[in-house]
């Protein structure tokens, strides 16, 4: 079950005054899901602690110091405290209000500013070229329709970090004879946005949102696909909080809620040879396609699709997930925090004994394989994408 | 310079601490110190809600190891700084608040597993294993610590074994101290106590007694072996409605006499009946329900639920069927939440917890309900751990004042009320949530003079420079109240 998604919320702190001070007295009944708490056993590093330290700078007790500012941005934006709140506050929202006013009395700590820095320069998180967006995917260009109706839209990970996800959709796509472009041109996709709304400069944010809808506008697409369970959040959430909305006509999807409805033609697709070794995989819900967007059943549905194979599961799964430790900015702060959430989530992927960790997001993918070696695990980390793709490859070329 | 009443250099401290433990793992920021400020003591939280600042401690750290332990207390031992223990900081009595200042040991990040014994079936963990954390592990391996307090997710086991605490499901798997096999403690000197995790024995008084229920103030507690069960087989719930308390109790001392111990036992008064029936039933004025949940062999469930059914109907009972108690059960977090009717401004609330003897049980729980009633507040109640020769009171209070100096007076006085009621009832003034700084005061009135003298001989041999938790459990400390900053 997921909390009703609230439209338009309202943008200042003050305006959840009740939520961030019930918090900060609970009986911490959420604390022992946040991995950031759970790492560092600080109560001020947890949903009790950031909603008390944001009461002290409303009530003017205590000001953003800097160990206030990395409390707050200690938090990776998980929500899984709100799969464990009764009430259903919406903390990790509050939490990003709060970094909006952090920035804006320039106290952000250096790892955002630059994350900052690089989307307002090059209009990607990495800080790469924006003219080299595409540079990975020039062969999957070539198979794109001009005229299609629908945009893949890529993503920054995806694009300059994982662009095998993009390949692997596009395979997919083509099995099914779904005609669909790319976002490419000079004046095409940009950042979603999502990681500078996470980090609290929602100005950025919006210039960025600004130039996607207008990006999709101009395409003419009456669909968006994306990979990225941020993106699609950005697009969903992010951009009707921030005032901008789509065109009525234009439907956002992950793109596990677009390929659920081909189910019948991938059937036969993934009807792997025979003789295929029997394969088990164990899924993570990313954070923001699972509590923040309710996706948790079409990744399944597509995942058991897959013949000879074992879809196990996380103790902790569906809304009660653990983060890759990849979300909220935490990368750019506080990276040894993220490896050590990473190494958590590996490890309990070992209880599974699972041969394949799949996600459905390129972050997750991202952080679990360069935490993987440290972790000195066999284990195979693929996308969701990715596993499709392989199985359809199997079949089509028999291996 | 701290601003504690102990006045130690805390920067020197600081760096000592950074050398032993890791700069990470040790704290003096100023945010980190007022989250550490509260537990969950509603008191401080109401003191909270409006910003009061105050009990912080001068440091935090989280150790790893028990070697560390031992150093932080010889240091605190040589320049005099109170140590605090804390497991969950989910206790409601004070426990956790630095009211002297000093270093705050947050045991959180000691929450192994040690050994899974599954032979012997008990488990032996580290202090800041939080209850969810242990059950998690027990039930993915096929068996349960049986210990389910409804602070699971927030407290742990250091805490639950130095504050006596009582799981919901406690008649049949035992309080703490029923699973308790042995224990590590380090003394307030340093040295280290082992007892033998045993099933029993008689070589002397049980040396691990003196710990269980100490509340940090004799010693730190850094490992515990637990018996644990295998999961049950087969669990069922039943609810019964009586005419009157009266009739309820009667019940509940027959199902005891028959020699059942349902894991779930719950007589509540009427006005938590009409609470718990809610969507059920509209029960008539006085009327009692009675919540039971039978967990264990599919031959000892039926045998529970067929022997249980005659009682309740023989001492006129109502049968509700399985509906209310399994609500109960599936939604037993939902009072735990904040919400703006206990939060509110100008609002106070808190739970007494006492036990008695049947022979009093039933006048005490009238004479606390008149008591506190009379200071204006609203009470309802339950009876949730019930034994052959008695049970426990859980008296809920909620009530409103205009000022919060209003508020804090009517709270004390409902205490004052409550317990004095309690005690000349015969009772406990502290069935599972311990003293704290709450219930110290009361302290030399539930032990009596020789009694609390003995306390306090045993806690000044063992703590010479009264290190440990100071003030807590009325021992080594005047001041009973929150410190202010
Ligand atoms: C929502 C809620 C529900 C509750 N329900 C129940 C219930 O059903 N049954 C029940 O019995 N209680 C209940 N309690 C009370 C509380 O959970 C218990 O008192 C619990 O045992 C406290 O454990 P903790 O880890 O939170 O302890 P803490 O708050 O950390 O500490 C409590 C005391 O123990 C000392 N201490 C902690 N760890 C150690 C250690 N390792 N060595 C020595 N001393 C130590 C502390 O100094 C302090 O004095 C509830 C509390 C809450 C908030
Ligand atoms: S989100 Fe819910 S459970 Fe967590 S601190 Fe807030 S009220 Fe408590």
């Amino acid at each position: 079950m997921t909390a009703p998604r609230p439209q338009h919320l309202p943008s200042s702190l003050d305006d959840y005054a009740k939520i961030s001070r019930l918090c900060s007295l609970c009986n911490r009944m959420c604390r022992h899901s946040c991995p950031t708490h759970l790492i560092t056993g600080s109560d001020a590093c947890s949903p009790i602690g950031r909603a008390l330290i944001i009461e002290l700078y409303r009530g003017k007790k205590s000001a953003l110091t800097e160990a206030a500012v990395d409390r707050l941005y200690q938090c990776n934006l998980c929500g899984a405290c709100k799969a464990w709140c009764k009430p259903r506050h919406e903390l990790p929202y509050i939490i990003e209000l709060a970094r909006a006013r952090v920035v804006k009395e320039n106290r952000a700590p250096m790892g955002v500013l630059e994350l900052d820095e690089n989307v307002t320069a090059s209009s990607n998180v990495y800080g790469e070229s924006h003219e080299t967006r595409f540079a990975k995917l020039e062969k999957a260009l070539t198979h794109t329709t001009k005229n299609a109706d629908i945009a893949y839209y890529v993503g920054c990970t995806t694009a300059y970090r994982h662009p095998e996800i993009a390949q692997a959709t596009q395979q997919v796509l083509l099995a099914l004879d779904i005609e669909h472009k790319f976002l490419s041109g000079p004046e095409g996709e940009v950042c979603c946005g999502s990681p500078l709304m996470r980090a609290g400069f929602t100005k950025t944010a919006k210039t960025l949102a600004e130039q996607n809808i207008q990006a999709i506008v101009e395409s003419n697409a009456k669909t968006v696909l994306t990979t990225c369970p941020g993106c699609a959040r950005a697009f969903r959430d992010d951009y009707p909080r921030l005032g901008l909305s789509l065109p009525k006509k234009v439907r956002v999807y992950h793109i596990t809620e677009f390929l659920i409805k081909h189910q019948k033609q991938l059937v036969p697709m993934l009807n792997a040879v025979a003789e295929s070794a029997p394969t088990s995989f164990v899924y993570h819900d990313p954070c923001h396609l699972g509590r923040e967007l309710g996706v948790y059943e079409q990744p399944r549905q597509l995942l058991r699709l897959i013949p000879n194979s074992q879809l196990l599961e996380f103790l902790h799964h569906k809304e009660y997930a653990d983060c890759c430790g990849g979300g909220g900015a935490l990368p750019k702060t506080f990276s040894v925090l993220t490896e050590k959430i990473t190494q958590r989530r590996l490890a309990a992927t070992a209880d599974t004994s699972a041969e394949y960790l799949l996600s459905a997001c390129p972050n997750c993918k991202r952080h679990f394989t360069a935490t993987l070696p440290s972790h000195g695990q066999t284990l195979q980390i693929l996308d969701i994408m990715e596993m499709l793709a392989k199985v359809i490859k199997a079949r089509t070329t028999g291996r | 310079m701290s601003k504690s009443s102990i006045a130690f250099n805390v920067n020197r401290v600081k760096r000592q601490l950074e050398v032993w433990l890791g700069k990470e793992n040790v704290s003096a920021a100023e945010v980190d110190r007022i989250c550490y400020s509260r537990d969950a003591w509603p008191l401080r939280l109401i003191r909270l809600g409006r910003l009061v600042l105050e009990s912080q401690p001068d440091l935090i750290v989280w150790p790893q190891t028990v070697e560390q332990i031992q150093k932080i207390v010889l240091l605190a031992n040589q320049e005099r700084i109170p140590l605090i223990p804390v497991s969950g900081a989910g206790g409601v009595a004070g426990g956790t608040l630095a009211i002297t200042g000093g270093i705050v040991i947050d045991l959180k990040k000691m929450n192994r597993v040690l050994q899974f014994d599954t032979n012997s079936l008990t488990v032996t963990v580290q202090p800041g294993i939080l209850g969810q954390e242990l059950e998690e592990y027990l039930q993915a391996r096929g068996y349960t610590s049986g210990h389910f307090p409804s602070s699971i997710y927030s407290s742990a086991y250091g805490g639950f074994a130095a504050t006596r605490s009582a799981g919901v499901l406690s008649s049949k798997y035992g309080k703490i101290e029923d699973v308790i096999t042995g224990l590590e403690v380090v003394l307030p000197t340093s040295e280290l106590l082992r007892t033998k995790a045993v099933p029993r024995s008689s070589m002397g008084p049980d040396l691990k007694h003196l710990f269980i229920g100490s509340e940090g103030a004799f010693g730190i507690i850094t490992e515990i072996t637990l018996r644990v069960a295998p999961q049950s087989q087969a669990t069922q719930f039943a609810s019964y409605l009586f005419p009157d308390l009266t009739s309820g109790m009667a019940a509940v001392k027959q199902i005891f006499r028959h020699d059942l111990k349902p894991a779930l036992i719950r007589l509540y008064d009427e006005n938590e009946t009409r609470f718990v029936l809610g969507r059920f039933k509209s029960p008539p004025k006085d009327a009692c329900a009675l919540n039971l949940m039978y967990s264990a062999t599919k031959e000892l469930v039926r045998l529970e639920s067929r022997t249980i059914k005659r009682v309740c109907i023989d001492e006129g009972g109502e049968n509700l069927g399985p509906g209310p108690s399994k609500h109960w059960w599936e939604n037993r977090f939902d009072l735990y939440y904040p919400s703006s009717l206990n939060m509110g401004p100008g609002m106070l609330y808190d739970v007494l917890d006492v036990a008695a003897n049947y022979a009093n049980l039933e006048k005490m729980y009238w004479a606390m309900r008149e008591a506190i009633e009379a200071t204006g507040v609203s009470t309802m109640s339950h009876f949730s751990h019930f034994y052959p020769d008695g049970g426990n009171i859980y008296v809920i209070f909620i009530g409103h004042a205009r000022t919060p100096e209003e508020v804090e007076t009517k709270y004390e006085e409902v205490w004052q009320v409550g317990l004095e009621a309690a005690h000349q009832a015969g009772g406990t003034l502290s069935h599972q949530h311990g003293v704290g700084l709450l219930k110290a005061p009361w302290m030399p009135i539930e032990h009596g003079p020789s009694g609390f003298a003995l306390l306090k001989a045993i806690k000044a041999h063992l703590d010479p420079n009264n290190i440990l938790n100071p003030g807590k459990l009325g021992l080594g400390e005047k001041s009973t109240t929150p410190r202010k900053e």
